[in-house]
């Protein structure tokens, strides 16, 4: 087993570098893109490896999906203003790269070998011994309101950190509609394919996701799960809608949406003020209502999550711009 | 050797792949790529850390600040990418090469 489990450790760890290398590498920048995308897909398997089923399943939704999608939606959108329209076969390298000069590609590995060089001296220096926080975390949870480590951290003992990781992607949502000068994030989605295959993944895939995006949020008080996972499952259905030329954010009224994005960010708000009120510190729980207010917050982050990530994709394209769908294969 | 070794020296890797891809690759899209390797780098060490023991229940504080790093990291990466477009719209160009200027800046 443990033989195993190290043929296993090795062969991840190599692949992921040799991923990583031919990334930077590779000619095509479209190879980059899905050699990236399954260099996401193999960072999470490494975390299911290190005990971190959580950031696994996170990591499969946003770093390689999400990411895969906003990077491909980039080269197509980039092709397509560059040649007007696509070609009618995709030239194996679109965008050759500009080689920049030996001596700065040597300066760059050098400094690169450097600093690879200096961060592995400091690894060997880290003390060992008993890791940081664990105990601290557990000595705390039975007053925390739920069971599950990773998410009483999240939500209770350093929700400050997820308050202001809401505000980050409201930030980013507004910082993408004004640089692409997008009116709204309700977006005009791509007509509809003919595709029968896309109609019947539509009709079986979206009641589930539905579901699992539930379950996972159900599931965060006492195992991997919760607000984040289920955040990613909304935010991976409205973009599959979107993409397939369905209407998800635009059907509702302007106001719903605005507060659908702005209502994690809030509630953590509210409830922190409400808190301050009552003479407790800022996001300070009393331990009976603890398990509610988690409740609460979850509920109202992964909305904002699911909103929030789906209009950081929508907003990147303003009506009236931007290309075609890709044409339907025959 | 442990794991946690493994898995952290190729952390440090990958920082340093992405610090040499984000400074000598001109394409920014292959910068903003090469940007998130640096970041996955970073968030690994983390994980890696947080296991150090190999013990079945790792801190759970790196976990939590991975999380959050996960939709920080996505956040950004949509938000340089609107620029690149941007960019692109006005400009048409991908990189941040000046057009007076001739020299192979790069």
């Amino acid at each position: 087993m443990t033989i195993l489990g190290w043929v296993l450790d090795g062969t991840l760890a190599a692949v992921l570098l040799l991923l990583a290398l031919r990334i930077i590498q590779v000619r095509g920048l479209f190879q980059a893109v899905v050699l990236f995308i399954a260099f996401g897909l193999l960072m999470a398997l490494a975390w299911v490896r290190l005990s971190a089923p959580d950031i696994a399943l996170a990591e499969a939704g946003i770093g390689a999906a999400l990411t895969g999608v906003l990077l491909v939606d980039t080269l197509h959108y980039l092709r397509w203003t560059t040649e007007g329209r696509p070609k009618e076969q995709e030239s194996p390298t679109p965008w050759p790269i500009r080689t920049p000069g030996f001596w700065l590609r040597l300066a760059t590995g050098g400094l690169a070998a450097g600093t690879f060089l200096l961060l592995v001296l400091v690894l060997l220096e880290l003390p060992g011994g008993p890791a940081g926080l664990t105990s601290v975390v557990d000595g705390a949870l039975p007053g925390a309101g739920v069971d599950h480590p990773v998410t009483a951290v999240l939500l209770n003992f350093r929700s400050l950190d997820t308050m202001l990781e809401l505000a980050v992607l409201v930030a980013a949502v507004m910082g993408v509609l004004s640089v692409m000068r997008t009116p709204d994030f309700s977006g005009l989605p791509l007509p509809a394919t003919a595709d029968g295959v896309v109609r019947w993944l539509l009709r079986s895939l979206i009641p589930l996701m539905v579901l699992v995006a539930g379950y996972l949020l159900w599931l965060g008080s006492f195992a991997p799960g919760g607000a984040f996972q289920s955040g990613v499952v909304v935010a991976a259905m409205g973009v599959f809608l979107w993409l397939s030329g369905r209407r998800s954010l635009e059907l509702l009224p302007a106001v719903v949406r605005g507060t659908l994005l702005v209502v994690g960010l809030s509630a953590f708000l509210v409830v922190g003020a409400v808190l301050l009120a009552s003479g407790r510190e800022f996001l300070e729980y009393p331990g009976e209502a603890a398990a509610g207010i988690i409740l609460l917050l979850e509920l109202a982050g992964a909305l904002s999550l699911g909103v929030g990530l789906t209009a950081l994709f929508v907003a990147l394209h303003p009506p009236g711009e931007g290309p075609p769908p890709i044409d339907e294969h025959p | 050797m442990t794991v946690h070794l493994l898995f952290s020296l190729v952390a440090v890797a990958l920082f340093a792949v992405g610090l040499y891809g984000s400074v000598a690759l001109v394409h920014l899209v292959r910068k903003i790529i090469s940007v998130n390797l640096m970041g996955g780098g970073v968030l690994l060490f983390f994980i890696a850390t947080a296991w150090r023991d190999a013990d079945p229940h790792p801190d759970p504080v790196p976990h939590a600040m991975v999380l959050t790093g996960i939709v920080i990291a996505v956040a950004t990466t949509a938000f340089a990418l609107a620029l690149v477009r941007r960019l692109h719209r006005q400009t048409g160009r991908v990189d941040l090469h000046v057009p007076e200027e001739e020299g192979e800046a790069g």
